[in-house]
């Protein structure tokens, strides 16, 4: 379990997050949703240990994520982030293999187990087949799969993505998802911040942020209301259901 | 390969150096007690080790450099840690210390440590590769500036001859003396700077990546700024400032062996040697009795190669 305790976080002046709490428990994806600003990717960041709340506590395993060791988190925590075109040209591989350098020692060359959880996250991001292509020739689907392969590698109890759909096409978008679901059922916890709220509606909890406060948290079918979207968005949605799948459609 | 390939040329350009200059010496003469002999053991073998050694952290700094700054155009010289030895070296000689031993060494690693104390308060504890390459820029401005300064206000010509001679750069005339100075400092700036790699390749991904991959990125920036601080400061000590080796090498080699950083520093380190220790040899071969300086011929050479490469990055993002 990852907690957020009372966070409150003040960047430049701003409040961004102020006394946030709550819980999130593996096997589930947690979508983040709120509006530009609300602070979903500074609740995001703090999760991930990227920036100190100056007050609260979020704490893993029952311990402070302050106090784990940089080596011990990042085994722990695979942060997907959402900007990140890679700086060098390196392969597919190359990139993936990049996941695995919080299980290596300082020196030491890649083992056994590092080439079989590489080759593992390429075979279920389907990235395999072009291991060797190197970054630049690679559509920006096929790198969103190589980015999270590179996540997936790590092994990581939690996956914490920030806007992970952003610039995909529908069927990448679906992939992705489904690539999030299949985390969850092997046991893993994933918390993603969302814009796209149908995408939203498939994960099983939501949290919903509002100028830095969480105003709900929970299963999805209790949260994603219509008043809830009118407090976070400040405007009116429709939720509609198809084929037992929620549509959720602004009002012009 | 690739690796094994370079250290055969790296050896192979070390015995060109040897060999070539105003006067060709075959291996048969290397041991002789002849003249010739004498040359080698006296003239030559310092010039080729430190040829190679200056030659080899120019190319592996220039590596980390643009690795940890993400940038193909980053060069030791951003950092102002040789424009600040070298206004090291020209207040030895402006001081008139060169005749003490180790005066012009000391003044110009002093000039070297004090850049990267600056450096290292400049850009703190937190602060991006744009904050290190501010600092680096203005440490090199300031640095040239007080250099210019010195030369502007030198008692006499001769003074202000020698400390522009010595800027320009050249290995002419170095002993054993100075090999047993810098080395050391070579050598453990490069061992610092060669740790850095697994810190490298995970900055491909970016600050936020890296740091959740574990890596601290201010422990790398002052690793870095050791190793350079180090490593360049001597190789400026002994040898003044030699330039473009710390930019084109590295981009040699990304076309050789792949652009994951790490995997960029050794290789890098070997096309720096065999550049400079080729370069050096070709300054030698100059007719007349005098010779093109190495950091003249260096940066005649590396100019268009910056052009040619300035034009390839416009032309791939475009």
């Amino acid at each position: 379990m990852i907690a957020a305790r009372n966070i409150s976080l003040t960047l430049a002046g701003h409040d961004v997050l102020r006394n946030v709490t709550a819980e999130f428990r593996r096997g589930r994806i947690t979508a983040v949703i709120g509006a530009n600003g609300a602070g979903k990717t500074s609740l995001i960041r703090a999760l991930a240990g990227l920036i100190q709340p100056q007050s609260g506590q979020i704490e893993m395993v029952g311990a402070a994520l302050n106090e784990l060791s940089h080596a011990d988190r990042a085994r722990m925590i695979g942060y997907l982030p959402q900007d990140g075109e890679p700086a060098w040209n390196v392969s597919a591989m190359e990139l993936v293999s990049l996941g695995r350098l919080p299980h290596r020692n300082r020196f030491a060359l890649p083992s056994g187990r590092d080439a079989i959880a590489v080759e593992t996250a390429m075979i279920v991001t389907d990235t395999l087949h072009f291991a060797a292509r190197t970054i630049d020739t690679l559509s920006g689907g096929e790198r969103a799969r190589v980015k999270m392969a590179r996540v997936l590698a790590g092994d990581p109890q939690w996956i914490l993505a920030d806007e992970p759909l952003a610039n995909l096409d529908p069927p990448h978008q679906r992939d992705m998802l489904a690539l999030f679901r299949g985390a969850a059922a092997n046991g893993k916890g994933v918390i993603t911040v969302l814009h796209q709220l149908d995408a939203a509606s498939l994960a099983d909890d939501l949290l919903v942020l509002r100028n830095g406060e969480a105003i709900a948290h929970g299963p999805v079918r209790q949260v994603l209301t219509r008043e809830n979207l009118k407090t976070a968005f400040g405007m009116e949605f429709d939720i509609v259901e198809h084929a037992g799948r929620q549509a959720i459609i602004g009002r012009a | 390969m690739k690796v094994a390939t370079l250290l055969a040329l790296t050896i192979l350009a070390f015995l060109v150096s040897l060999a070539a200059g105003k006067v060709w010496i075959g291996p048969a003469d290397w041991f002789a007690d002849t003249a010739n002999g004498w040359i080698i053991a006296e003239l030559r073998l310092p010039r080729a080790i430190l040829g190679c050694s200056i030659g080899a952290v120019l190319g592996l700094s220039g590596a980390v450099l643009q690795g940890y700054l993400r940038n193909p155009l980053a060069d030791p010289t951003v950092v102002g840690v040789s424009s600040s030895a070298a206004l090291g070296g020209v207040s030895a000689i402006f001081l008139g210390l060169t005749s003490f031993p180790l005066g012009l060494f000391g003044c110009a690693m002093i000039g070297g440590a004090l850049a990267m104390i600056l450096l290292v308060l400049m850009t703190g504890r937190s602060g991006g590769p744009l904050g290190f390459i501010l600092a680096g820029m203005v440490l090199s401005t300031l640095a040239g500036s007080l250099t210019a300064f010195l030369i502007s206000i030198a008692p006499n010509p001769f003074a202000a001859s020698e400390i522009i001679a010595w800027l320009m750069g050249a290995l002419t005339d170095r002993g054993m003396e100075d090999v047993k100075h810098a080395l050391p400092f070579m050598i453990i700036g490069s061992a610092i700077l060669l740790g850095t790699g697994r810190g490298l390749d995970a900055l491909t991904l970016g600050e936020d990546a890296a740091r959740t991959l574990g890596f601290s990125t201010t422990r790398e920036r002052w690793a870095i700024v050791a190793g350079v601080g180090l490593a360049v400061g001597a190789s400026v000590a002994v040898s003044g400032v030699v330039g473009f080796v710390g930019l084109i090498v590295p981009h040699f080699m990304r076309s050789l062996v792949g652009e994951r950083p790490s995997a960029l520093l050794v290789p890098s380190a070997l096309g720096g040697a065999i550049l400079t220790l080729l370069a050096d040899s070709l300054v030698r071969l100059t007719p007349g009795p005098g010779e093109v300086r190495l950091g003249i011929a260096m940066a005649i050479l590396g100019a268009p190669f910056f052009f040619l490469l300035l034009t390839r990055i416009r032309m791939r993002a475009s």
